[in-house]
């Protein structure tokens, strides 16, 4: 059985640039989850990414598109979404969707970001540096 | 397109607990799209990281510069 793992946006940006994530991604004993909403945050910063790197656009939408993701939308967690308003609304707004998935999801939620750790609420936070393949 | 497996390979099939050859076949297709999938997105990701590097840029500080 495989380990479902709840995915921020900035684990994906960071496979984007060449990360350390991306070696866990495409390994067979996880399966990652994200929300449609996280995976608009991607791609919102896809013409930054192409400034700076010099590839295209074009490209990088590719890219995303190769990665093993299961993408839900809104109303698959829309029962949790008022819980996490409630815990993560004060520090981040952008960061209810993932948080709404990972109430539903009951499992890891894997993300660089300081804000949840900020949650009154336990979460089972993981950082790419816990994960071992 | 019906696949037709080997004797040799039906035999392992067999051997390895499969139910079906089919679910032996489905497998591995699944398992060669991801290799493929995982070579295409290792190919785009190493040119945006030789990218930023030509630049000067780290990734770590674009991360940043998203966050904030």
């Amino acid at each position: 059985m495989k380990i479902r793992i709840v995915t921020d946006a900035n684990i994906i940006i960071s496979a984007l640039l060449g990360g350390k994530p991306r070696f866990i991604l495409f390994d067979t004993k996880f399966e990652f989850i994200t929300s449609d909403f996280t995976l608009k945050e991607v791609k919102r910063y896809i013409p930054l990414i192409s400034r700076k790197s010099g590839v295209s656009k074009k490209k990088i939408k590719e890219g995303i598109s190769f990665l093993p993701l299961k993408i839900v939308s809104r109303n698959y967690y829309k029962d949790y979404l008022k819980q996490a308003e409630e815990l993560i609304k004060e520090i981040d707004k952008d960061d209810i969707d993932i948080l709404a998935l990972y109430l539903k999801e009951k499992t890891f939620l894997w993300s660089e970001d300081k804000d949840f750790e900020k949650v009154e609420f336990k979460i089972n936070l993981l950082k790419t540096k816990d994960i071992v393949l | 397109m019906a696949v037709k497996l080997s004797p040799k390979v039906k035999r392992i099939v067999k051997e390895f607990g499969y139910t079906d050859e089919q679910e032996f076949i489905q497998e591995a297709i699944e398992k060669r799209l991801m290799e493929l999938k995982k070579l295409h997105f290792f190919s785009i990701s190493e040119k945006i990281r030789k990218g930023l590097e030509k630049k000067g840029i780290k990734p770590e500080s674009v991360l940043k510069e998203i966050k904030s």
